[in-house]
């Protein structure tokens, strides 16, 4: 076996590229995915049962298939109905509502963790329903269950891998099209793979930071 | 000094509450007048919390009826129209919790400015500068930036009164506001009732402590078993009762 890894250092442009599309994937799937669980969550607990049902079914299609065939559907399905997304978007979407999904049932275990008295005394005051959840319960949910929605962000940047199936040029495209060129497959898998560890300790450092801010105030 | 012809404040008619098959308030029929500080006093399970949050409507009742200011606070309402009319009352009905409540992600300060300023009573500005005097008014000035976890129970509780005082309530209802404290930071919490109470504010307070219903309340409440058995200005309830059972409640609590 003749490894010879200084072919790696001849693609740093593309796999670079691959980085930066793998990180504005990953950052923007992550922060729908955080909003859209916390309004799954609260949806799934309200008393509006014509909100709730979409909801219930979103989350059983969306934990329920793999996001393999979540991707397919929503990036060639959805063009044939005529609906034509990029495959950016695409990936975006189908990368956010399965994770979204995931992110309501823990969001929705934070709510209902949190002591009952928070709420009545903040209705006590005269406010409404949406703002004592939203200034109230839902803050106080997501503090407490920031390292378990900290590990669902660790997945979806790994998991946003899939997306290369759609044609995105992220990181493990990058490093299939640098194969292609130079039939290195063990040389640029290993290095995409180590720079997908690299991009989640620096997501690692950042959770931590949000975790200890998350902690101070109680 | 009270101009008794007035409406009462708060006047409930023949409530019933019951939780499942378990019937909690058989029938209680009471009187909050302006300006009044009513005790409301018996034995634990007796249902004094269950009333006082029926008044809010904490908890919604089986049947019977409460006014507050003119109001049928229980009126028979689609959702959405109850809830409306529901946080239009509850802005001038304070409560206080014994377990505190206080928001445990904000400042004392945010606890006290956020009603205020989510409802638009005040701006930003006004909250803050109301939400100072009134820590200041409990004693807590120099608390306003600190978290909850950081006070005492005797702190904290004071902070909740404010809460509920920045609103400019026209009835505070207070629930055993210190039996979860430590027996040396019940003064403190007590002095600040007793204060709001020679402000006249109308307060109805549940309460074990006895000595300070004697000491504070206008009017005694005592209630066993879901319903009032007694009431009267205190002298008459807690010195000369009337029935049995208050008597033996009495000589059970100061026998503890
Ligand atoms: N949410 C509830 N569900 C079922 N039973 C309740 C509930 N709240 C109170 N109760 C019952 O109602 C009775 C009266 O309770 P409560 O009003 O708390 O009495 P008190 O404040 O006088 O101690 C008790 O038997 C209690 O167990
Ligand atoms: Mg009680």
């Amino acid at each position: 076996m003749n490894l010879d890894f200084t072919v790696v250092p001849r693609m740093t442009d593309l796999l670079l590229w691959g980085v930066m599309w793998t990180v504005i994937l990953s950052v923007l799937s992550m922060v729908f995915s955080l909003v859209l669980g916390a309004v799954f969550a609260v949806v799934r607990l309200s008393s509006y049962r014509l909100l709730r049902w979409p909801v219930q079914a979103i989350s059983w299609v969306f934990m329920g298939t793999p996001l393999l065939l979540q991707l397919y559907v929503v990036y060639f399905g959805l063009a044939e109905l005529g609906l034509n997304l990029n495959a950016f978007t695409a990936g975006v979407i189908a990368l956010s509502l399965h994770f979204a999904v995931y992110n309501a049932d823990i969001i929705r275990a934070g709510i209902q963790s949190i002591d009952t008295g928070q709420y009545q005394a903040a209705r006590s005051l005269g406010v409404s329903h949406l703002q004592a959840m939203r200034k109230v319960v839902v803050p106080q949910a997501l503090a407490n269950v920031t390292p378990a929605l900290g590990n669902m962000m660790i997945a979806l940047l790994k998991e946003s891998a899939l997306v290369s199936a759609i044609g995105v040029m992220e990181l493990t495209l990058s490093a299939q099209r640098a194969i292609s060129q130079t039939f290195r497959p063990f040389e640029f898998y290993l290095a995409a793979a180590a720079l997908y560890y690299a991009l989640n300790l620096v997501l690692q450092q950042a959770l931590r930071l949000i975790e200890r801010r998350a902690a101070l105030t109680r | 000094m009270q101009d008794t012809k007035r409406e009462p404040l708060i006047r409930i008619r023949n409530l019933r509450k019951s939780f499942g098959p378990l019937e909690v308030l058989k029938g209680i029929d009471m009187e909050v007048r302006e300006g009044q500080i009513l005790a409301l006093i018996g034995p634990s399970g007796s249902g004094k919390s269950t009333l006082l949050r029926t008044i809010n409507q904490l908890e919604d009742v089986t049947s019977g009826e409460i006014w507050f200011d003119g109001t049928l606070v229980n009126a028979d309402l689609p959702h959405r129209a109850r809830e409306k009319h529901l946080n239009a009352l509850r802005r001038n009905i304070g409560m206080v919790f014994q377990h505190f409540n206080l928001f445990p992600h904000m400042t004392a300060l945010e606890n006290v400015t956020m009603a205020p300023v989510l409802l638009g009573l005040h701006t930003k500005a006004q909250a803050r500068e109301n939400a100072l005097r009134l820590l200041a008014k409990v004693g807590l000035s120099d608390r306003a930036d600190y978290y909850p976890s950081r006070l005492s129970g005797g702190q904290k509780q004071r902070v909740a009164i404010a809460r509920a005082l920045a609103m400019e309530p026209k009835v505070m209802l207070f629930d055993e506001v210190t039996s979860a404290l430590d027996p040396e930071l019940v003064g403190e919490v007590n002095r600040t009732m007793k204060q709001l109470a020679e402000e006249n504010m109308t307060m109805v307070i549940v309460t074990h402590e006895l000595k300070f219903a004697a000491d504070t309340a206008s009017h005694i409440v005592f209630m066993a078993d879901g319903r009032i058995v007694e009431e009267g200005p205190p002298d008459q309830v807690l010195r000369n009762p009337l029935q049995a059972r208050t008597r033996a409640f009495l000589q059970q609590d100061f026998a503890e």
